[in-house]
């Protein structure tokens, strides 16, 4: 099972994993150590008696809303990771995935956000001179690009928008505009992806899958290598967290 | 997600972030919550769409004058229709939160309850659509291509029950009769005893054994019993199960299958409910875009109307566009404060501001009497004139602003180890890079944060540089307790001076909290100190070192008399209040200095000698 939950949680090194358990979502090892903490919650371990007890604490998965609102709140990510066959028919250890990854950016349920604010989530891409931002609200579905060679005017446009999560590229430490960009925000709130996610013709194309259309026109954007870019970073994480 | 809008930075008003802070839009700067906020005084709206629109109004004013009037058209036409205006707003009452509840529905993430909220929300449509026929104005008016959904919320009345559970995989969430097999399901696991006295009755008649008896137990399920004395006359599609002392028990395919039923009735009955409200939640998720516009259009609503419903209850006024570059307000209030004040009556103000004479306005007077009240309510009416709200003034007519700045003292920055001087040079010259002609600069107190020569010196520098800025100038409002910059409406044409009106009396100072025309040359600091409770003995004591302090600065202002012209004379001035003691002794040698009686070569001199004098300090 420690196998099983490794292999899982290797994908989501930044994540704390909440791993299904019967009717409880248990955390291991760092993550446990952590939650523990920022809930305050007992850490206790599993096989006591080993050498190296693992350590572990659990949320009930009835009340887990409550449990992973504290976690976004502090500023962690989630990742749910349940059953995905009927335990009843598994042989031997039930097949487990992660269905869906909650950050502070990502947050359907209503009862954890402020219905009289949106929620952001912005990624910033450059291309050439030009910066793009996007930035969506995923519980209202609002979405919007603008890009620009005014380096000023965007840092005081991404403190505007306030989002509460930034994708930005890995590289952009290296970068003037984006890492000027990148301080204007709290630091908690970068989330960085590799330099391919913000590629103009990759956000072009998951952009035209999205709204199901021959290309960008209609929506003034088809142009704007850096925005588009920036765009289709949001929707390539939109899709990886949510399964 | 339905599309993705493109916008431009520079289509909306850039009020940066310390503006926001300064001028309290969304927070406090107390606390940082609402209270006490122009979003806080202009938020009566009713729907959350409503809510977190209006947060994006006043985060981005508008700059495009056809779409500022299309705002100011609907507020003016639903503030003369007021009684009609509330009772649509009554309708939103019962408006959720349409934008999130369809992209919930469209992600797979909603239950019934969401969807009996979106039904409720749909059914006040009709209504709202028929209030708002009478109204003309554009931005009331729903584009005939959007589909009402009235077909959705039938079809979410027909399959959801009301009281539908927040789970979706324990059943009680279909409505009766919006499936046969459903209500067979629903009528078996309520009923069984119903359809077992029925089969009793036929099975009876069918047989004609009226001894016959269906009953249950818990090792055989469900039988039919029949007295041993007829068996002969047992239907052969019955099926012995047991046989007793005097009775045989049966079971029938019908009957086999009814236990069979009944037992995974509830199994089956919550599956099949999640079957039939996945398929109306993907029927109404296929609309999402539709509910999105719905939602897009009620939000609008409400933040128009809450526009109508606070000039109405606070008596706001519809501001004029000019293209003058005139900023002109009549009997202005500050909006949040004329609210919170107690007791006191806020004392309105009229301000005109032009690029003429009167693009920069110096305004003295001391702390306390207000300066910071007037300047703020100016950019605030500028803000809530662009957002498409009226505006707490008589009459106001203003020029469209690019971007507003500020510079407003007591923002320390100190938990982040910078100086509070540091802060304020650094906000000084982000405006002084990026204000342009179309700007509203607002400078509360600039060089507080120095010694008293630095900090004038600089704000007369300022002062000069906006008014010369790009050869044509920028509006500034520029409140300074520096009485001397009042020196600078000698020689700047579009700077004028004005003053917060204070009375004295008897040694007392009475706040008029009116501005007027003209400069000031007191600032009262130490009549306000008393008023904050400073003890009697440093009252006294300060006011005999001003007394001293105002002697000598009249020797030195004899001496340089005539205009401060620039920062040059400036600095002389300030340099020799600096070192006074020398300085009397060499103006009394000076004014005893017969000039008519020297050669060049004495004077020359002399002129060094003194010089020298000056250097060693006397």
């Amino acid at each position: 099972m420690i196998k099983q939950y490794l292999g899982i949680k290797e994908k989501y090194p930044d994540s704390i994993l909440f791993y299904r358990m019967g009717d409880f979502y248990e955390m291991f090892f760092e993550d446990a150590q952590t939650a523990s903490r920022a809930l305050e919650i007992t850490l206790t371990s599993r096989n006591k008696n080993d050498d190296a007890p693992v350590p572990m604490c659990g949320v009930p998965h009835r009340a887990a809303r409550n449990y992973i609102a504290k976690l976004i709140d502090q500023g962690f990510k989630v990742a749910i990771c349940d059953q995905v066959e009927d335990p009843a028919k598994a042989k031997g250890l039930v097949k487990r995935d992660v269905v869906r990854v909650i950050t502070p950016g990502m947050i359907i349920d209503n009862e954890l956000l402020d219905a009289k604010s949106n929620n952001y989530l912005l990624a910033a891409a450059r291309d050439g001179q030009r910066t793009g931002i996007s930035f969506l609200d995923i519980s209202t579905g609002a979405f919007r690009l603008a890009e620009t060679d005014d380096v000023r005017t965007l840092t005081e446009e991404i403190r505007r928008i306030d989002p509460s999560e930034a994708l930005f590229p890995e590289s952009s430490a290296g970068d003037p505009v984006l890492s000027l960009m990148m301080a204007a925000l709290p630091e908690r709130s970068v989330t960085l992806l590799e330099d391919g996610v913000f590629d103009f013709r990759k956000g072009r194309g998951r952009m035209i899958s999205q709204f199901n259309t021959l290309n960008l026109e209609g929506y003034g954007c088809e142009h704007l290598r850096a925005g588009v870019g920036a765009a289709g970073a949001l929707l390539y994480y939109v899709r990886e967290t949510q399964k | 997600m339905t599309g993705v809008e493109t916008y431009g930075l520079d289509h909306y008003l850039m009020v940066d972030e310390t503006t926001c802070k300064n001028l309290e839009l969304l927070n406090n700067i107390q606390n940082g919550t609402r209270r006490g906020t122009l979003l806080d005084t202009l938020d009566r709206t009713i729907t959350a769409m409503g809510a977190r629109l209006l947060k994006q109004w006043i985060r981005y004013p508008l700059i495009d004058e056809k779409k500022i009037q299309a705002r100011h058209d609907a507020v003016e036409e639903a503030v003369s229709k007021i009684h009609i205006t509330r009772s649509i707003r009554d309708c939103l009452k019962s408006i959720h939160d349409l934008e999130r509840l369809g992209s919930k529905i469209s992600m797979g993430q909603s239950n019934a309850r969401d969807l009996t909220a979106l039904k409720r929300s749909l059914n006040q449509i009709p209504e709202i659509l028929k209030t708002l026929s009478g109204f003309t104005s554009l931005l009331f008016q729903l584009q005939e291509t959007v589909d009402p959904l009235y077909d959705l919320s039938i079809l979410i009345e027909d399959a959801i029950r009301e009281d539908a559970p927040p789970t979706i995989h324990e059943g009680g969430i279909i409505r009766e009769g919006y499936s046969d097999k459903l209500d067979e399901l629903i009528g078996i696991s309520r009923d069984g005893k119903g359809w077992l006295a029925k089969l009793e009755a036929t099975e009876r008649e069918n047989t004609g054994i009226q001894t016959l008896k269906v009953r249950f137990n818990k090792v055989f399920g469900y039988y039919i019993e029949i007295p041993k004395a007829r068996s002969s006359s047992v239907p052969g599609h019955y099926i012995r199960k047991q046989t007793l002392v005097n009775a045989e028990r049966f079971i029938t395919e019908d009957l086999k299958n009814f236990e069979a039923r009944v037992l995974n009735a509830e199994e089956e009955r919550a599956k099949l409910e999640f079957d039939l409200f996945n398929r109306v939640r993907e029927q109404v998720a296929v609309h999402n875009p539709s509910i999105q516009t719905i939602a897009r259009f009620l939000g609008r609503l409400d933040c128009l109307t809450n526009f109508a419903e606070t000039a109405d209850l606070n008596q706001y006024h519809r501001p004029d566009l000019n293209h003058e570059g005139r900023l002109f307000i009549q009997e202005g209030r500050h909006p949040v404060i004329e609210k919170m004040i107690t007791g006191e009556r806020f004392v309105p103000n009229t301000i005109e501001m032009d690029d003429r004479e009167n693009q920069v306005l110096v305004i003295t007077g001391p702390n306390m009497a207000g300066k910071s009240t007037v300047l703020r309510q100016v950019a605030l009416m500028a803000i809530m004139t662009q957002m498409g709200s009226f505006v707490p003034a008589q009459k106001a007519s203003l020029c469209i602003t690019d971007r507003i700045f500020t510079r407003i003292g007591a923002l320390d920055n100190l938990s982040q180890g910078q100086s509070t001087f540091m802060v304020e040079m650094q906000e000084t010259a982000n405006i002084l890079n990026n204000a342009t002609q179309k700007s509203l600069v607002i400078m509360d107190e600039i060089g507080r944060g120095t010694s008293t020569f630095d900090g004038m010196s600089i704000a007369w520098a300022v002062a000069e540089y906006l008014h010369d800025l790009r050869d044509h100038g920028v509006k500034t409002l520029f409140a300074t307790h520096y009485h001397e910059l009042t020196e600078l409406s000698r020689t700047k044409p579009r700077l004028t001076n004005f003053n917060i009106a204070v009375k004295e009396w008897n040694d007392e100072i009475i706040f008029l909290r009116k501005l007027v025309a003209g400069g000031t040359n007191r600032s009262y600091g130490i009549q306000v100190a008393r008023l904050a409770g400073v003890p009697g003995d440093v009252i006294r004591r300060a006011k005999t070192i001003l007394l001293d302090l105002e002697t000598q600065n009249r020797v030195l202002e004899n001496l340089t008399s005539g205009p401060l012209a620039g920062t040059e004379s400036l600095k002389t001035h300030v340099q020799l209040n600096l070192f006074q003691d020398p300085g009397n002794a060499l103006i009394e040698r000076l004014k005893k200095l017969d000039i008519a009686g020297m050669t060049p070569l004495d004077a020359l001199n002399y002129l060094n000698e003194l010089r020298e004098r000056a250097k060693s300090g006397g």
